[in-house]
């Protein structure tokens, strides 16, 4: 009961008493309305912009789940190599560290310029901000295998292959699941931030383009939903991991 | 020694003269925890009494509640129901005057410090002056043979030696009860008869009390006056066994005969209750 | 011994840097012979051309994406690390707040830089601000998740000396937090100057994001290659400070020797 109270009625009371305060700012007209709206003119605009939000959201998802997708996969297989051959990894894998340092949504003007303003270089970033993360990741947990049940598998004279089918693979799971909630993250935002540069379609060019028009409602309406969208992907790849590990302990 | 804790000792003993109270006392005490829905009856209507310089064991299985006793004096965990003591104070009394000093299961360093600032954190947290903390963690190293290994990391002793420092961090605050929690499972049985007799010569110096926690059966005959035996599901004492081997104790104790019948009478309390 | 270590060092320095150099090549070689067309990417030796004609621009805009990036790094990083020892001290503070901020982990809080440009203008100010929000919350998180997981047996040991929560705090709680810290301070660093660079990109009218941007718009190539190089080294050089702060803070971070 208390724990109830805890966990719950504190953080909800404090969500409500901040969005009342806020509503009260803008009603009483401390902030210009130029400036700053209120909740209940966010969920309104949500409402009246809702088929346009929509269908920019939808794209914007598409893309960071296009991305997420093709990176996350392109991570796993190349993690697979990096195990099976040893040499490959020693060259390749500081390099992937030192990419990660590297700011690759930066470099999108230049994607820009390969591949036009379509939806082909968000894509293309989505799945290059979730390859490393997977690539990591993964190699970290098919490593990650006890050296007694490695010794257990050699014993039974198991085949490289046999020892990444029923070791290696189930082992990196968690490890795995650690780099999709990474990635349902970055794919989102890079794929936003991508739409700001060059784009006339999605959520993030919907932000800006309501920005330049000081629709301050509208802004905040379409941010919100970019949030809500966020949640959703990482809620459901939390979910996944949940369910896909709550079987295993079972 | 600080005047809080000279001040504490008095009231101690005051509050046991006034009370009658010997040592550490049991009366009545219950635990119960709560997992989910399952419940945990800990330990079941304890009581238990132990004089003051005796040196007690607690033997039992693994899970019978021997830790959890343990920490119901240590106020770490409240009795659901009954009371304890520790000459008249309460644990959280004793606690707070530092009267007792715990070595727990696994001898617990704090990694970054060196083992004299280790040994000193029962002084450094309750306030006393860092000359005179150093001073006297030097001392307690000294008593538990760690010279010389002031300014090592914990990383960088022997699992016997760590257990030592742990001793002397226990020492160092001159507690007048040393609650222990199984302090030598984890070494191997060479490093740990070594150890026992040095707890033993310290015990003589020092004249503390010890309540022991321990499951093996040697070691409780070897340390102990008393032996308090448990029973699991729900936690409860069987059996207390006075040991009489004397109070000076050597290697050359274990081949007295009455040794062996006390391992052979402990046994049987164990297995008998299993 | 020490031979060996430095062969074992050697082979884990070589490979990469063979490869490196090979790419490097691959790229010059690809540029010379018009394979890679000038107007996709230019060669090596006209980005380096670059860095020398356009110093003072790139000096310039870098010298406004560093004040960003460090700057709300820091702001960001020391407001963390307050706020999380404070919620730690204070139970109604955590319940209360601790909810929204783990929430905050996967919002974009980026996309309310239009806001914020509505709010306060474009200027430093607005990426200064989204780059403090970006890496409040990782940090944030981290040191919580540190303070959180600090040994028990620690803890109870400093319990039995009756040591107040302020004294477990500074003697457990923080040592024991400090690879959890590193290892966010690393995230953020990374972060800072990616999203420092974005910002830009709608909230500013200098740095090298915007430079990287105007550049392309205009088909400078080299200058826009130069910028983002200059971006990447700044992001190393960060990175390399902070794996620096972590070796010299070694002996509190020593979790691995786990005692
Ligand atoms: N904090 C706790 N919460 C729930 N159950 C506990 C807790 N501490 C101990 N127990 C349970 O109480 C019983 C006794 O534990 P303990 O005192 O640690 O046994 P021992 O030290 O004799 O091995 C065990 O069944 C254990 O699982
Ligand atoms: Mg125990």
């Amino acid at each position: 009961m208390a724990q109830l109270m805890h966990r719950v009625v504190l953080p909800v009371t404090f969500g409500l008493a901040v969005l009342v305060v806020w509503q009260g700012v803008i009603e009483a007209g401390m902030v210009s309305k130029l400036v700053l709206t209120g909740p209940v003119q966010i969920v309104t605009a949500l409402i009246t912009e809702a088929p346009t939000l929509l269908s920019n959201g939808l794209i914007t998802l598409t893309e960071a789940v296009s991305g997420f997708v093709l990176g996350s996969l392109a991570g796993l297989a190349t993690a697979a190599l990096f195990i099976r051959f040893g040499a490959l990894q020693r060259a390749v894998f500081p390099l992937t560290i030192l990419m990660e340092a590297v700011p690759v949504v930066a470099i999108l003007p230049v994607l820009m310029l390969w591949m036009g303003n379509g939806m082909a270089p968000k894509i293309f970033i989505a799945a290059f901000l979730s390859f490393f993360p997977m690539l990591v990741n993964a190699y970290r947990g098919f490593s990650n295998v006890d050296a007694d049940v490695q010794e257990l598998m050699l014993s039974y004279s198991a085949s490289p292959e046999q020892l990444f089918w029923k070791v290696r693979l189930p082992a990196a799971l968690p490890f795995m699941f650690t780099a999709l909630k990474l990635s349902a993250c970055s794919s989102i935002v890079s794929a936003l931030v991508a739409e700001w540069l060059a784009s006339d379609q999605g959520l993030g060019y919907l932000i800006i383009s309501y920005g330049q028009g000081y629709r301050v409602a509208d802004v905040w309406a379409a941010a919100t939903l970019a949030c809500l969208l966020a949640l959703a992907f990482y809620g459901i790849t939390a979910a996944g991991e949940k369910w896909a590990l709550s079987r295993r302990t079972r | 020694m600080t005047s809080a804790s000279a001040a504490s000792l008095t009231r101690a003993d005051t509050a046991s003269e006034a009370t009658g109270a010997a040592g550490l006392v049991a009366q009545g005490v219950s635990v119960t925890f709560r997992r989910g829905t399952q419940v945990i009856d800990a330990l079941k209507d304890v009581s238990l009494n132990i004089p003051r310089g005796t040196r007690a064991a607690l033997i039992g299985a693994s899970g019978c509640g021997k830790s959890t006793l343990l920490r119901v004096f240590a106020d770490i965990v409240q009795p659901t129901s009954g009371t304890a003591s520790h000459y008249g104070l309460t644990p959280a009394e004793a606690r707070a005057n530092r009267v007792y000093a715990l070595v727990q299961q696994g001898s617990t360093m704090l990694p970054w410090r060196t083992v004299i600032d280790n040994v000193a954190l029962g002084l450094e947290i309750a306030g006393t002056s860092k000359p005179e903390r150093l001073e006297r963690a030097a001392e307690s190293l000294a008593l538990v043979g760690l010279k010389g290994f002031e300014k090592s990391l914990p990383a960088e002793l022997s699992g016997g030696m760590r257990q030592r420092a742990a001793i002397a961090r226990a020492l160092t605050l001159r507690p007048r009860f040393l609650l222990m929690d199984e302090p030598f499972g984890a070494l191997d049985e060479i490093t740990r008869d070594r150890l026992h007799f040095e707890l033993l010569r310290i015990l003589e110096e020092t004249g503390a009390t010890l309540f022991l926690v321990t499951h093996s059966i040697a070691e409780a005959v070897i340390l102990s006056d008393k032996v308090v035996v448990m029973t699991p599901r729900p936690g409860r004492i069987s059996q207390v066994i006075d040991v009489d081997l004397g109070q000076h104790r050597t290697p050359a104790t274990r081949e007295d005969p009455r040794f062996g019948h006390y391992e052979l009478m402990l046994r049987r309390a164990l297995h008998h209750d299993a | 011994m020490t031979r060996e270590l430095w062969m074992g060092r050697g082979a884990r320095i070589l490979p990469p840097v063979v490869l490196v150099a090979a790419l490097v090549a691959i790229w010059g070689w690809s540029a010379a012979t018009g394979l890679l067309p000038r107007w996709l990417l230019p060669g090596p030796g006209a980005v380096l051309h670059e860095f020398d004609v356009s110093r003072a621009v790139l000096l310039k805009h870098a010298q406004v994406t560093a004040t960003e990036a460090l700057g709300g790094c820091a702001i960001g990083s020391v407001l963390g690390v307050a706020a999380a020892m404070v919620m730690t001290l204070v139970a109604p503070l955590r319940q209360t707040l601790y909810a929204y901020a783990l929430a905050s982990r996967a919002l974009p809080l980026i996309v309310f830089t239009p806001v914020l440009v509505i709010v306060v203008g474009r200027g430093i100010v607005p990426v200064m601000v989204i780059v403090s929000v970006t890496t409040y919350f990782p940090v944030f998180l981290g040191m919580m998740r540190g303070l959180e997981r600090s040994n028990p047996d620690r803890m109870e040991l400093l319990y039995s000396l009756s040591a107040s929560p302020t004294q477990i705090l500074w003697k457990v709680q923080l040592p024991s937090a400090l690879p959890y810290l590193f290892a966010a301070l690393k995230v953020a660093a990374s972060t800072a100057f990616v999203n420092a660079l974005v910002t830009e990109w709608i909230a500013a009218n200098a740095g090298l994001g915007y430079l990287v941007m105007v550049s392309g718009q205009y088909f400078r190539l080299p200058l826009m290659w130069a910028a983002i190089f200059s971006a990447a080294l700044m992001t190393l050089a960060l990175l390399g400070l902070i794996l620096l702060a972590e070796r010299l803070a070694g002996r509190w971070t020593q979790q691995a020797t786990e005692v």
